[in-house]
């Protein structure tokens, strides 16, 4: 199972770069993510490693050898698509048998492997079905087995949960991680969902108009997102961002905001001035455990949303926009009520306003 | 039932008369003694009004009228078929490939542009150029002639079609292991289906029903059932009811094609303009 | 940063699929186009060799009176028949709509009237040369009725009745398209109408005409255009005459091309013929791009 390795690896569409200078390297026998909003280029990417496309410039190494100019087959990738992309025409068996007959191997031994890979599904019940008779879980499955069938040594998912409905997501998700141990494969996964991301991906890169902005594990990027853009799209809620100022006070230098000022202990030297704060909705407590927080302060509630089995509670605090704070259970109160909110400096994060890159978290310690 | 609606169905049955009618009368011609053709009143019904006879098909098929069915129904299919073959390539490189050389908007607009040749502006080089290769007349340049009109509306239609089929379906296919001429064949054509067979209907028609090429062109010893009617009209005495044949039996395969692909009428309307 | 080459087969392959196409037609349209152009400035005349002429034909073709005829009878043939046919197309194809609920019983009539329009321009001709011939059947129609007979292909009806045998094959198409066009409308939309008491005109105005105005104005083009180019007809039934009287533009060039045999003119008309053809498609295609 391959090491994969992208150089300077670059895509133009009209002259426009869908997929700008990336280099990567994603090693073998793992899970790995690929997170990206829409028109970040990360399906071009995908087309790219799966040999689909050729790129403009760079290249593409599997253990240390050259696929640039190989196709999907020669490379032995498999790939599942976002919209399964299965043959109207033929049954589940024949989909899922395709690439078998492809190589020309024998009938009984194309029977054999399919119906493997059915069983290790569950859906060998259905093979004799049309996609169209399949509902979009199965078809789903249909796509995967198709994908695992093969022998390749390169599985590609592209937003492989995106069609399906919520709760099955969910199931999906488990699914996924264990096929990925059960079947020692490098799994690369495109998403524009951070949670996907966050529950699957061992190493995940952070996709942005065809850059890779960052790459890591999920700790390394929830805890130390490498700007304000990353730091509002991985997380479950959306981080809260609000303006702020660096301030010397006496001997020591607080952070400073409209509604409350904290000393705070910054490793690196930082320059005093403007900044951006951000802070995560489920860094945030309320009510009783605010008080024991080091920043605390009142606030009066605009929204609740139930989302899940989640709260997120839509706070007017005085700033220029409100702060969402996101409770584990589900939580009534009225619009309009009074309630106290407080965190940790260490749950801070503090971004540059000029480029929004990460300068400190509120935690860093004087070295 | 109100008195507008009893109005307007008595004028979509007015409708109905005139489109039919005319017809109508060409078949029942077809099956009348010439002396009973054209009287005062009008003979309509038959064996009310008239006795129905064979003579004017039995005329038809013991001289070489019979015969031009066959020829247009060689040219028109060899046309056809060759029409199809390329446009089918065309249409698929115009739909995938739109910003390759020779598969953008540009080339697509020139093919159409082709379509659009009025006939009699073209006829006389064309003539020209068979007798200069001393091909004139033969089924060679008819067959070749009507292909090459043909290939526009080809492509125009079933590119529609082609346009249909998601591109991942075609990338799985490739991700599968199959070259562009598997995928041609396992996954395009089948997924065109019904489409490409009412195109290769309606290119087939426009050949079957052609009249100044097959005239031009052709018309000496190639000579199609278009190009002979004029034929019939020489002289003193035209024969109307073989006049008739000619054109009832001109005009079966049109209404088998309407009938069979009614449903592909309407689709192909839409898709093709 | 290397700069790799494009890889081999896969961007050839465009190229390939278009090959079959473009040597077809290439094979006999580059010829045909540098001959129009050539004998454009050339003279043909009988036993002589070709003498060039320059502009002769061209400046010829901006004073043949015959031409100037021919061009009106056109207008009258090609604008009023275009015309005819996308009304009555339209009123038929509303009928049919708002008339006949049984969808299969619709359908069924729909196919009776799309008869005419599958048939042979050849096939139509003779169809109406036995309807029109002075003892043809509408004579003897009107003869049975007491009226007098009507000459439908004299030089005073011959252009007419021409134009009446289009409209009759025809207005199918336009009913077709129309008909298309009207059976996509959701009938929600008639049901807001009714709610909101609209005048059946207003009805029409509001609900059916914005989702149709594009299948008619592209029925007219696409009638417009053909009645141009399509000659059959006036070849099989009246070839131009009696007289000039049903001479249209194709036609014209049509005779100058096997009948006059004037080469170097039957070209420059041709050549002028396409560059209107070409205009008239080049419209069609803008407007249908804005679609």
């Amino acid at each position: 199972m391959p090491e994969i390795k992208l150089e300077n690896v670059s895509k133009l569409i009209d002259n426009k770069p869908i997929v700008d200078n990336v280099s990567l390297e994603i090693p073998n026998k793992s899970l790995f993510c690929v997170l990206g909003p829409p028109r970040s280029g990360k399906s071009m990417l995908m087309r790219l490693i799966a040999g689909l496309d050729m790129p403009d410039k760079g290249r593409i190494f599997f253990d240390g050898n050259d696929v640039t100019h190989l196709g999907p087959v020669e490379r032995k990738v498999a790939i599942a698509f976002q919209d399964f992309a299965l043959y109207p025409h033929l049954t589940a068996f024949d989909n899922i048998a395709s690439p078998l007959k492809a190589m020309k191997l024998p009938g009984d031994e194309i029977r054999r492997k399919v119906m493997d890979v059915a069983r290790y599904l569950k859906i060998e019940h259905r093979l004799t079905h049309y996609p169209s008779e399949l509902s979009g879980g199965e078809k789903q499955r249909v796509a995967i087995a198709r994908a695992l069938v093969k022998d390749a040594e390169v599985i590609l998912l592209d937003e492989p949960l995106v069609r399906l409905d919520y709760k099955i997501r969910e199931d999906m998700r488990a699914e996924l991680h264990k096929i990925q141990r059960e079947v020692g494969k490098n799994v690369i996964l495109m998403t524009s969902d951070p949670l996907d991301a966050m529950s699957l991906g061992e190493r995940i890169a952070v996709m942005r108009e065809g850059k890779v902005l960052q790459l890591g594990t999920m700790e390394e990027i929830y805890e130390r997102p490498v700007n304000i853009f990353v730091g509002r799209y991985f997380g479950v809620v959306e981080m809260n961002v609000f303006d702020g100022e660096l301030v010397k006070v006496n001997d020591t230098i607080s952070l400073k905001t409209k509604i409350f000022e904290v000393p705070i202990k910054i490793a690196r030297k930082l320059p005093r001035g403007k900044v951006k704060i951000g802070i995560r909705p489920e860094h945030i407590s309320l009510v009783e455990l605010a008080g024991k927080k080091e920043v605390n302060f009142k606030g009066k509630i605009v929204l609740t949303e139930v989302v899940g089995s989640d709260t997120i509670v839509h706070i007017d605090v005085g700033l220029e926009e409100l702060i969402r704070v996101s409770v584990p259970a589900i939580y009534r109160r009225r619009m309009g009520e009074e309630i106290g909110v407080g965190f940790n400096v260490e749950a801070l994060y503090i971004f540059s306003p000029e480029d929004g890159k990460l300068l400190a978290r509120g935690g860093d310690l004087i070295g | 039932m109100s008195w507008k609606k009893i109005l307007g169905l008595i004028g979509l049955a007015i409708y109905g008369l005139w489109a039919l009618g005319p017809y109508y009368l060409t078949v029942i011609t077809s099956f009348k003694k010439l002396t009973d053709v054209f009287s005062i009143p009008p003979k309509i019904i038959p064996y009310v009004d008239f006795t129905p006879t064979l003579e004017a098909y039995e005329r038809v098929f013991t001289t070489r009228a019979i015969w031009t069915f066959v020829t247009s129904l060689i040219v028109a299919s060899a046309g056809t078929i060759i029409a199809i073959v390329v446009g089918l390539l065309a249409a698929y490189g115009f739909s995938r490939f739109p910003k390759a050389p020779m598969n953008d908007e540009r080339s697509f607009f020139i093919l159409l542009t082709l379509r659009m040749l009025p006939p009699f502006a073209v006829v006389l080089p064309i003539v020209t150029y068979w007798v200069f290769l001393g091909l004139i007349d033969t089924y060679l340049a008819l067959i070749w002639t009507y292909a090459i009109f043909s290939v526009p509306l080809a492509v125009w239609l079933i590119k529609g079609f082609v346009d249909e089929i998601p591109k991942s379906i075609e990338d799985a296919a490739m991700a599968d292991g199959y070259g562009f001429g598997a995928r041609l064949r396992k996954i395009v054509i089948p997924l065109l289906g019904a489409g490409l067979a009412a195109t290769v209907a309606l290119t087939w028609l426009f050949l079957w029903n052609e009249f100044l090429f097959a005239l031009k062109v052709a018309g000496g010893k190639v000579v199609t059932y278009t190009a002979y009617l004029p034929q019939l009209r020489l002289g003193q005495r035209t024969l109307w009811n073989v006049y008739g044949a000619m054109g009832t039996l001109g005009s079966i395969p049109p209404l088998l094609i309407l009938i069979i692909f009614r449903r592909y009428i309407i689709r192909l309307y839409l898709g093709g303009r | 940063m290397t700069r790799m080459p494009s890889s081999s087969k896969s961007s050839r392959l465009p190229i390939f699929l278009q090959l079959p196409a473009t040597i077809v037609i290439w094979s006999l349209v580059g010829y045909v186009l540098p001959w129009l152009i050539f004998t454009l400035f050339h003279r043909y005349p009988l036993g002589r060799s070709a003498e060039f002429v320059g502009l002769g034909n061209i400046i010829m073709m901006f004073q043949d009176k015959r031409l100037y005829g021919a061009v009106l009878r056109t207008i009258y043939y090609a604008g009023l028949g275009t015309l005819i046919e996308v009304l009555l197309g339209m009123a038929v194809a509303l009928a049919l709509v708002n008339l006949i609920k049984n969808e299969k019983i619709r359908f069924a009539v729909l196919m009776l009237f799309l008869l005419p329009m599958c048939l042979s321009e050849a096939v139509a001709s003779i169809i109406w040369i036995m309807l029109a011939t002075p003892e043809g059947y509408l004579n003897c129609f009107l003869r049975a009725l007491g009226i007098k007979p009507i000459p439908w292909l004299s030089t005073r009806w011959s252009l007419t009745t021409l134009m009446i045998a289009d409209i009759w094959q025809w207005t199918p198409l336009p009913l077709l398209l129309i008909y298309a066009a009207r059976t996509s409308i959701p009938a929600e939309a008639y049901e807001v109408a009714e709610l909101d008491r609209l005048s059946p005109w207003t009805t029409f105005r509001v609900v059916t005409w914005p989702y149709i105005k594009y299948a008619v104005v592209v029925a007219a083009l696409f009638r417009l255009i053909l009645m141009y180019i399509t000659i059959d007809k006036f070849i099989m039934i009246t070839y131009g005459g009696p007289g000039h009287a049903s001479e249209v533009i194709g036609f014209y060039v049509f005779l100058q091309s096997f009948g006059y045999r004037n080469i170097g003119y039957a070209a420059t008309l041709s050549f002028a013929t396409l560059i209107v053809a070409a205009i008239i498609t080049y419209f069609f295609w803008s407007m249908f791009r804005r679609m």
